[in-house]
């Protein structure tokens, strides 16, 4: 199988390449910037895909491949419309459009990854993929938008488009501005981690290596529709920094203070991607904060 | 001063018509703005201000700019419609993207800086809701448009959600089926039965014509969106007749009203049956909204537009 990751050097980019190389994949590495760690085997091209020209110049020079996955993307938070709206929809929509048209012939699988951000904040739990779509960022909206245009491209081709609607993300890599990363950096200081509240905050925390095997299988079986790609164990944000203390020094607990919190709780169902492509979820947490903490240790 | 994106198009002219008849101050933007409007039966009651700007060019709003301290209101109507929605053509994307969903976003990045501006009011479409699940369609049916038109009006309803949550400022979106009456060029059932009927052709409907479809004329949609600007209004609002109206009872109209000089011929039914009727409660009760202008009056109308231009060419 050969795949062109579009976004390979990212902290998601990472582990999905080297998942595929894992698995006998051979593996383009699409992005801007080089992986600051190359992996046996992976072949890297530069390219701005902000740029339609270079999007489609590369889907024409790529030739036959069998599956795309489309991490690239502007990841900010404005809840209002700036001028970065715009400019994010010729990244996340425009482009993926554009290379999707460009390869000739049409692979057999196009991997989008999308995120829960598309449906805003839930108004049932937990939140499945009919749940109303009422995305509170721009970021959102982009996302949704991504996935109508190009589930509507794929209908007039024989690429199958799957779009994942991940949900929070962790794991090695991931960028030190998080809750998990303030957490485990706190902890490593000896500090107890800082929990708003009572930290009865319910999250759906999803290890980045399951989210890379999600994205393999969904290839392999040319999965089409969309899927919440989530831990299918909720916990709360006390629960998270109870992992955390659990790797510092021996008695050490969060600290809860006054800020009143303004999270609203979500989980996500699994089921429609476990039926599909037969995707669960299996790191348990622990586990993944674990790697999270080693690896922050080898730095 | 209320400003009208669109206002040289079908439904533009007709909501500049109106605006101006209810006593409001309005600046026409468009690519080509008019002083007067072109098409026969509507009437401007008074100047207007016209601005020229292209939404779908990277600096083309930037002559609003200068305008934005005097908004108190603006009409989003600008918009690429594609001449089938159904067909998807690659044309199609790069054009509803571009001008709508792009067009859109720069058009409310600009406007987050307007001082005065209290309301923005955005023509949406019934095609927002693609494969329906339930009669008739009220404003909380699922959204999972089919085509590149409705999935580029829905993103400009989703970015105007921000907007107003940001802003802390009433938007609202009007979900529109096809519009008819005067100045109504689109190749559709009830454009297409009209033009045969006045050009004495035959008009020519598959099936029995049982299928319902929804349908609003310029003039009552116009105030629609009177009404969202003076009430300030929030969220999402089906304009329609409400009720369905078969293809036939469409064919039927232009036909009598014609007076004779068409039949309809029927031919073997090709594509499966398909309804769509809209729920219009949420205008009626917050809006104070209903249609005003009967099928059979909306069709003579547009007989009589049709006629002008027939009359035009001879």
């Amino acid at each position: 199988m050969k795949v062109a990751v579009v976004g390979g050097s990212g902290f998601v980019g990472r582990h999905v390449v080297k998942r595929l190389l894992d698995t006998q994949a051979e593996v383009l590495n699409v992005d801007r910037v080089p992986p600051s760690q190359p992996l046996p085997g992976e072949v890297f091209r530069a390219a701005d895909m902000m740029e339609k020209g270079n999007v489609t110049a590369i889907g024409r020079a790529l030739g036959r491949i069998d599956g795309v996955v489309w991490l690239a993307a502007s990841i900010r938070h404005r809840t209002g419309v700036d001028a970065t709206a715009a400019s994010d929809l010729g990244l996340m929509v425009e482009a993926p459009l554009a290379l999707l048209r460009a390869l000739d012939p049409a692979p057999a699988s196009f991997v989008n990854i999308s995120s829960i951000q598309v449906y805003g904040r839930p108004v049932r739990l937990p939140v499945g993929e009919d749940h109303p779509k009422d995305p509170f960022t721009a970021y959102g909206v982009a996302k949704l938008y991504a996935e109508q245009v190009l589930d509507i491209a794929a209908r007039q081709r024989r690429t199958a488009v799957a779009s994942l609607r991940v949900a929070f993300i962790y794991g090695p890599g991931q960028h030190a501005a998080n809750v998990l990363p303030r957490f485990i950096e706190a902890v490593r200081r000896g500090e107890p981690p800082v929990v708003h509240g009572q930290g009865d905050d319910v999250r759906d925390d999803v290890y980045v290596g399951d989210v890379a095997r999600a994205v393999e299988m969904a290839l392999r079986q040319s999965a089409c529709g969309a899927f919440n790609i989530a831990s299918g164990h909720p916990h709360t944000i006390r629960d998270v920094a109870l992992a955390v203390c659990a790797l510092g020094a021996p008695g050490l607990t969060p600290r809860h203070d006054e800020t009143p919190s303004s999270w609203v709780d979500r989980f996500y169902e699994v089921e429609r991607a476990r039926e599909a492509f037969g995707f669960v979820a299996e790191t348990p947490f622990a586990t993944g904060v674990r790697a999270m903490w080693d690896a922050e240790a080898l730095r | 001063m209320i400003a009208v994106t669109g206002a040289s198009g079908h439904l533009g002219q007709w909501v500049v018509a109106d605006l101006l008849s209810r006593g409001h101050d309005v600046l026409c933007v468009a690519r080509r703005p008019l002083a007067k409007p072109t098409i026969a039966g509507v009437d401007w009651r008074a100047a207007v201000r016209t601005l020229a700007c292209d939404l779908s060019a990277h600096d083309g709003l930037a002559a609003l700019r200068a305008l934005l301290p005097s908004l108190r209101a603006v009409v989003h109507l600008a918009a690429q419609v594609p001449a089938e929605t159904a067909r998807n053509a690659d044309a199609d994307a790069d054009e509803t993207i571009h001008t709508n969903a792009i067009g859109t976003a720069r058009l409310l990045a600009l406007l987050a800086e307007a001082p005065r501006l209290e309301t923005i009011v955005y023509a949406s479409t019934f095609e927002v809701y693609g494969p329906v699940v339930r009669l008739p369609i009220d404003e909380l049916h699922p959204t999972e448009p089919t085509n590149y038109y409705g999935a580029s009006k829905l993103v400009g309803e989703k970015y105007l959600r921000l907007f107003e949550n940001d802003r802390k400022m009433p938007c609202s979106s009007l979900r529109l089926p096809a519009i008819y009456g005067p100045g109504d060029t689109i190749k559709r059932a009830i454009g297409n039965f009209v033009r045969a009927a006045a050009e004495g052709a035959e008009i020519r409907i598959q099936g029995d014509g049982s299928d319902l479809r929804d349908l609003v004329y310029a003039g009552d949609a116009a105030r629609a969106f009177s009404l969202c600007v003076e009430k300030r209004a929030s969220g999402a609002f089906n304009v329609a007749s409400g009720r369905g109206i078969s293809i036939r009872e469409m064919a039927d109209a232009a036909e009598r009203l014609a007076r004779g000089s068409t039949r309809i011929v029927v031919s073997e039914r090709m594509k499966p049956r398909v309804d769509y009727v809209l729920d219009i409660d949420r205008a009626k009760s917050v809006l104070g909204w209903s249609p005003a202008v009967s099928l059979d009056d909306g069709v003579r109308a547009q007989l009589a537009w049709v006629r002008t231009l027939t009359r035009d060419l001879a």
